[in-house]
């Protein structure tokens, strides 16, 4: 399994793929959404989850999500939100826009293990 | 906590909250309020929220605090974090502490934007204001962590 971070924190990036290490999955990271956009359409190795924060300079997390899922051969690839827009009407844009879990910061080390197992599950 | 005539002890209140919850969530670690900032700040992780009226919200804290707060965050030794990480941590901080306090206040009918967080690092750091500039002051920690929040008004 191999999954991307992207967030402009260096810290959260650490601890997702601190997360994603213990679980054995391959962790790369993106510091925005353009890197991020970049490394997918390079690199062939597959990606089975995306995390990805909304907030970060020059492209957001949303619009970033919406160009994912217009794109043939990475639309397919779940995104899961980790960010701290915690507004419902947020929530239910990115789910609109194709994510399929959303985490809100703060979160435990134990409830971001969840959500990957979650999002990946059956993959 | 300490507010002025035209401060925002709601929101102070509300940031206060979301600074507890988020150490205790991210870290492991139990911050209350009531103690009172003995040493001179040497990180101050901050935001800007724009709205009517915006607003700066500040984290600020002895190196002792970021240190042992980040090292808990990412399980790295203290040893091994350097000025840029300890930066990158507190205005994580900032930002998760701010989007709390975003939906909080939105809840109440004050709507804010976040911003991209930053931090301020040096010795002995202290915010600077006109009198007549809205501005709360909160206090929090343990016997290891201090916190000092600051909201301040732009009307």
């Amino acid at each position: 399994m191999r999954i991307l971070t992207v967030d402009d924190s260096a810290i959260i990036r650490k601890i997702i793929r601190s997360a994603g290490e213990s679980l054995d999955f391959e962790v790369e990271e993106a510091g925005d959404g353009r890197e991020a956009l970049k490394k997918l359409e390079s690199d062939p190795s597959p990606v089975d989850l995306i995390l990805l924060d909304w907030n970060m300079p020059g492209m957001s997390g949303l619009e970033l999500l919406k160009i994912l899922k217009s794109r043939d051969g990475i639309k397919k690839i779940p995104v899961m939100m980790v960010t701290t827009e915690s507004e419902r009407l947020n929530i239910i844009t990115a789910v609109q826009a194709g994510a399929v879990n959303y985490l809100i910061k703060p979160f435990t080390f134990e409830e971001l293990l969840k959500r990957i197992v979650e999002c990946v599950g059956g993959r | 906590m300490e507010t002025t005539a035209t401060g925002s002890p709601e929101c102070i209140l509300d940031c206060q909250d979301a600074l507890i919850e988020t150490v205790r969530t991210m870290s492991g670690m139990v911050i209350e309020p009531g103690w009172k900032m003995e040493k001179k700040p040497d990180f101050c992780g901050a935001m800007f929220l724009q709205g009517d009226p915006g607003c700066l919200l500040t984290v600020s804290v002895p190196k002792e605090t970021a240190g042992l707060l980040v090292s808990y965050m990412t399980g790295m030794e203290e040893s091994e974090l350097d000025t840029g990480t300890i930066c990158d941590g507190m205005a994580e901080l900032s930002n998760i502490v701010a989007g709390f306090a975003k939906a909080r206040q939105a809840s109440k009918g004050r709507l804010l934007f976040l911003t991209s967080p930053l931090c301020v690092a040096g010795s002995s750091l202290h915010i600077v204001t006109k009198e007549s500039v809205g501005r709360s002051v909160a206090d929090v920690g343990s016997p290891e962590l201090q916190f000092r929040l600051e909201v301040i008004n732009f009307e």
